[in-house]
C-alpha cells in the first residue's frame, strides 16, 4: 500500500510529460480570462496617446525565454499597434541577437521605421548602475546603437536624451523588479511594466498595491491573457492547456497521496 | 553639497540606524550579560550535518548559491553564508571531515577559499586544505546546477548546505540532495525561492534568520549587538506602519509625507 | 597592516557609495561614477581566479587519470577553445556562436525546464496534512495552483477570485514584512561589513 499512494518519482515524471505533451497535439480549448493584473497592463497601454515613448528592458537568460518571451512579442505586437515609438535594450550578453528577432517579428513586421519609431540598442554592461547613469543620459550610456550608428543622428532621440524623457518603462525580469523600480519609479516617478517569471508575481503585488509599478504580468498564463486581449494567440495560448492539465495532475497526485497518509495513520491507530 | 529632495528622511533613518548599531555594539562588548536568541531549528541541525557526515565518511557540500557578493540585492546574503561557511569549515577541519563547496559567482568563490583555508588554518590543520574544498563551476546558472549535482551524486555527500542567495537553480540542488538521503539546510531571504527551499530541504533559515545564523554559530557579541539594532529598527517600522496607517484613513497624510521628504 | 588596509578601503568606498546615493556633491558623485564601473574590472579579475581554479582542480584529475577525467578533459577543452575563439577571432564568429547558440543555450533551456518536474515531486512528496497548519497550506496552494491557470475558472468563477484575494491580501502582507525585516537585515550587515566590524571576507574570524 505504502508504494501504491507513495509512487516511484519516475512515475510522477511520465504522467506530467503525457498530460504535457497531449494537449499540444490536440488542444482543449479551454477559455482564457484575462486577469486584473493583466487588464491593468493592456488598459494602461490602450490609453496612452499614439507617438508616446516606452522603453523595453530584457533582463533574463536563456534558461527563462521560454516562460517571458511570449510577454514580450505580445506587448511589442500591442505597443506597435498603438504607434509607440520603442527603445529596446538588455543587461544580458546572450540575449542581444533575441532581441533584435524580437523586433524583427513586431515592430519590423509591423511596417515601422527603424531608427524613427525604434531602436536597437543591443547590450548594455553595468545592469542597475547603467540604469541609473541612464537617468542622466541614455546616450552616454550607449553611445551607438546595435549596428553602430551614432544615437545622436537618429530622429528618435530628437525629444528623448535621459530616461524621465520617456513615458514608461517594460522591464521583463527574471532576476529581480528592485533594481528597477529604485533607479526608474523611486527617482523619476517612471510608471513600471513588469513582466516576470510566475515565482516571482506573489512578490511583486506589494508594488503594484503601492503605486511603484503599474503591472506586473505573470509567467507564460500572463502572456497568453495579454495574447486573447490583443487577438492573437501565440506560443503561450498554445500552452495553457499543456500548463491546466500539469497542475491539475499534481493537484491529484497530492490528493491520492494524503488519501495514503490517512489510510496509514488510521491503520497505524488500530495495530 | 546638499542632500538630495525626497531622500533626506531615508537619510536620517540610515543615520540613526547606523549610531544605533554601533551604540549597540559596544554595550555588547562591554557587558557580560548573557544573550537570549530564540532557537532556530536549522541552526541546531547543522551540528547534525556536521556529525552525520563524520560518522558516514562522507563529504558536506555547500552551496551560496548565483548571487555575487558586489550586487546590491545578493551581496548581504551571500555574505551571511559565508559566516556560516566560517564555522562549517572549522568544524570540518576539526573532525576531519571532507568539505566541498561549490560556486557559480567568482568573487564568491575568491572569498569563500580564503573562508574555507582559514577554517583549516584556525583549526591547525592548514596543511588537509584542498583546492576541491573551493571549487568554481560555471557563471552560467544552469549548466553551475547541473554541475554541482554531478558532484554531489559523485561523492555520494551526507549533509547538504544551502545558504546565501538563490534563483532557480536552488530546485535543482534540492532536490538531487533530496534523492540522495541527504539532511538538507537551506537559507535564503528571497520569496522567490524560499517556497522551493522549504519544500524540499529539512530545515530551513527563513529572511533575516539567515544573518541571525551568524552571530549564534560565531557567538560573537559585535553580531548579538547588530542582531539587536535590526529589532529596534523593526519596532521603528512598526510604530511608523501603524500609526501612518490610522493617520492615513482618518485622511491625515503627515506620515506619508515625511517618509517621502 | 594585510587586514587593516583592505578594512580602511572597504570604508572609504562603502560610506562613498553609500552617501553618494542621499547627497548632491558633484566631486562625491563623479567619483562614485567611476568607482562603480571599477566593479566591473574587479568581477573580470575574480573571473580569471575562477578559471584558474577550474585548471587547478580538472588538470590534475586529467593528469592522474582518476575518477571522471574524461569529463574534466571536455571542460577544459571547451573552456579553452571558447577563451580563445572569442578573445581572437571575436564573439561573432561561428565556432562562437555555435559553442553559445547551439550547445550553452539549449543546454540552459533543458535543464530548467527540468524545475516544472522536480517541483511536482517535491510537492507531491511534502504536501502531505500532518497538522492544522500543513492542512491549511495544502488547501491554499491547490486553490492557487488552480486560480493561476485556465482551468481554474473553467472550473468555477470563484477560484481565480479567491485566488486573487489570496495574493492580494494574505500574501502580500507576508511580502511586505519579509521586504521591511529583510531590508533591515541587509543595512545592519552591510554596516558591519563596511565599518569594519565583521571581517568573514578577509578569510579571518570576527
Amino acid at each position: 500500500m505504502k508504494n501504491l499512494f507513495n509512487p516511484d518519482k519516475r512515475v510522477t515524471y511520465f504522467l506530467l510529460l503525457l498530460v504535457m505533451i497531449i494537449p499540444l497535439i490536440n488542444p482543449l480549448g479551454i477559455a482564457i480570462k484575462p486577469s486584473t493584473n493583466t487588464l491593468l497592463a493592456y488598459d494602461y497601454v490602450e490609453n496612452l496617446k499614439p507617438g508616446s515613448s516606452m522603453i523595453l528592458f530584457i533582463d533574463y537568460g536563456m534558461g527563462q525565454s521560454a516562460e517571458l518571451t511570449p510577454q514580450v512579442l505580445a506587448s511589442l505586437k500591442h505597443y506597435a499597434a498603438k504607434g509607440l515609438k520603442l527603445f529596446a535594450a538588455t543587461q544580458v550578453p546572450e540575449m542581444a541577437t533575441a532581441l533584435t528577432s524580437y523586433l524583427d517579428q513586431t515592430y519590423k513586421a509591423a511596417n515601422k521605421e527603424y531608427g524613427v519609431d525604434y531602436v536597437d540598442l543591443g547590450y548594455f554592461a553595468g545592469a542597475e548602475s547603467a540604469v541609473g547613469a541612464m537617468g542622466d543620459s541614455i546616450i552616454d550610456v550607449f553611445k551607438a546603437d546595435v549596428y553602430g550608428t551614432d544615437l545622436t543622428k537618429l530622429p528618435i532621440f530628437k525629444d528623448v536624451t535621459k530616461l524621465p524623457d520617456i513615458d514608461v518603462m517594460f522591464a521583463v525580469t527574471a532576476s529581480g523588479t528592485i533594481p528597477f523600480i529604485r533607479q526608474a519609479n523611486t527617482k523619476f516617478g517612471m510608471p513600471i511594466i513588469f513582466s516576470v517569471n510566475a515565482v516571482m508575481g506573489p512578490a511583486n503585488v506589494p508594488y503594484v498595491q503601492s503605486g511603484q509599478a503599474v503591472s506586473v504580468l505573470v509567467g507564460s498564463t500572463g502572456a497568453a491573457e495579454y495574447e486573447t486581449l490583443i487577438g492573437q494567440p501565440g506560443t503561450a495560448s498554445a500552452a495553457m492547456d499543456a500548463q491546466s492539465l500539469a497542475h491539475l495532475v499534481i493537484i491529484l497526485l497530492i490528493v491520492w497521496g494524503n488519501i495514503g497518509y490517512f489510510m496509514e495513520k488510521h491503520a497505524a491507530k488500530h495495530e | 553639497m546638499n542632500l538630495i529632495a525626497g531622500k533626506i528622511f531615508s537619510f536620517l533613518v540610515l543615520i540613526a540606524l547606523s549610531v544605533m548599531t554601533v551604540l549597540l555594539i559596544q554595550r555588547m562588548r562591554q557587558s557580560k550579560e548573557p544573550v537570549d536568541i530564540r532557537r532556530l531549528a536549522g541552526l541546531d541541525a547543522l551540528e547534525e550535518v556536521v556529525g552525520r557526515a563524520t560518522e558516514t565518511g562522507r563529504p558536506i557540500h555547500y552551496n551560496p548559491g548565483i548571487g555575487s557578493i558586489e550586487s546590491a540585492s545578493t551581496g548581504a546574503r551571500v555574505l551571511g553564508g559565508m559566516e556560516v561557511l566560517g564555522w562549517l569549515s572549522f568544524q570540518c577541519a576539526r573532525y576531519d571531515t571532507r568539505l566541498i563547496t561549490t560556486h557559480s559567482s567568482p568573487s564568491s568563490y575568491a572569498i569563500a577559499r580564503e573562508v574555507v583555508r582559514n577554517g583549516y588554518v584556525q583549526a591547525g590543520k592548514p596543511e588537509n586544505f584542498r583546492e576541491e574544498s573551493a571549487q568554481f563551476l560555471s557563471s552560467n546558472q544552469m549548466a553551475f546546477a547541473m554541475g554541482a549535482v554531478q558532484i554531489m551524486q559523485r561523492e555520494n555527500i551526507a549533509s547538504n548546505v544551502l545558504i546565501g542567495s538563490y534563483g532557480a537553480e536552488c530546485l535543482l540542488l534540492a532536490e538531487a540532495g533530496n534523492t540522495l538521503g541527504a539532511i538538507q539546510i537551506s537559507g535564503d531571504t528571497n520569496a522567490y525561492q524560499l517556497p522551493f527551499l522549504i519544500v524540499t530541504c529539512d530545515y530551513s533559515l527563513i529572511a533575516e534568520e539567515l544573518f541571525a545564523a551568524g552571530a549564534v554559530l560565531s557567538n560573537n557579541r559585535d553580531v548579538y549587538g547588530s542582531l539587536i539594532a535590526q529589532d529596534y529598527g523593526k519596532i521603528i517600522a512598526l510604530v511608523l506602519l501603524v500609526v501612518g496607517s490610522l493617520m492615513v484613513t482618518f485622511g491625515n497624510k503627515a506620515i506619508v509625507q515625511l517618509l517621502s521628504w | 597592516m594585510k587586514r587593516t588596509v583592505p578594512i580602511i578601503v572597504s570604508f572609504i568606498v562603502g560610506m562613498g557609495l553609500m552617501l553618494d546615493n542621499f547627497v548632491k556633491f558633484a566631486p562625491l558623485n563623479t567619483a562614485a561614477v567611476s568607482v562603480r564601473s571599477w566593479l566591473v574590472i574587479i568581477a573580470l579579475f575574480s573571473i580569471m581566479v575562477a578559471a584558474l581554479n577550474l585548471l587547478l582542480v580538472h588538470i590534475p584529475r586529467i593528469r592522474k587519470r582518476s575518477g571522471t577525467w574524461t569529463q574534466s578533459a571536455v571542460l577544459i577543452t571547451f573552456m579553452l577553445l571558447t577563451i580563445f575563439t572569442g578573445v581572437f577571432m571575436g564573439t561573432k564568429n561561428t565556432i562562437y556562436a555555435t559553442f553559445y547558440d547551439g550547445i550553452l543555450n539549449p543546454g540552459s533551456t533543458t535543464v530548467n525546464s527540468l524545475l516544472a518536474f522536480f517541483i511536482a515531486s517535491a510537492a507531491v512528496r511534502t504536501f502531505k496534512a500532518r497538522s492544522l497548519e500543513s492542512s491549511l497550506l495544502l488547501l491554499t496552494a491547490i486553490l492557487l495552483m488552480l486560480s493561476n491557470v485556465t482551468i481554474g475558472s473553467a472550473i468555477s468563477k470563484y477560484i481565480p477570485i479567491l485566488g486573487q484575494w489570496f495574493t492580494n491580501v494574505p500574501n502580500a502582507t507576508a511580502q511586505r514584512g519579509l521586504i521591511i525585516t529583510s531590508s533591515l537585515a541587509f543595512v545592519t550587515i552591510s554596516l558591519r561589513n563596511i565599518l569594519g566590524l565583521s571581517t568573514q571576507w578577509l578569510g579571518g574570524k570576527d
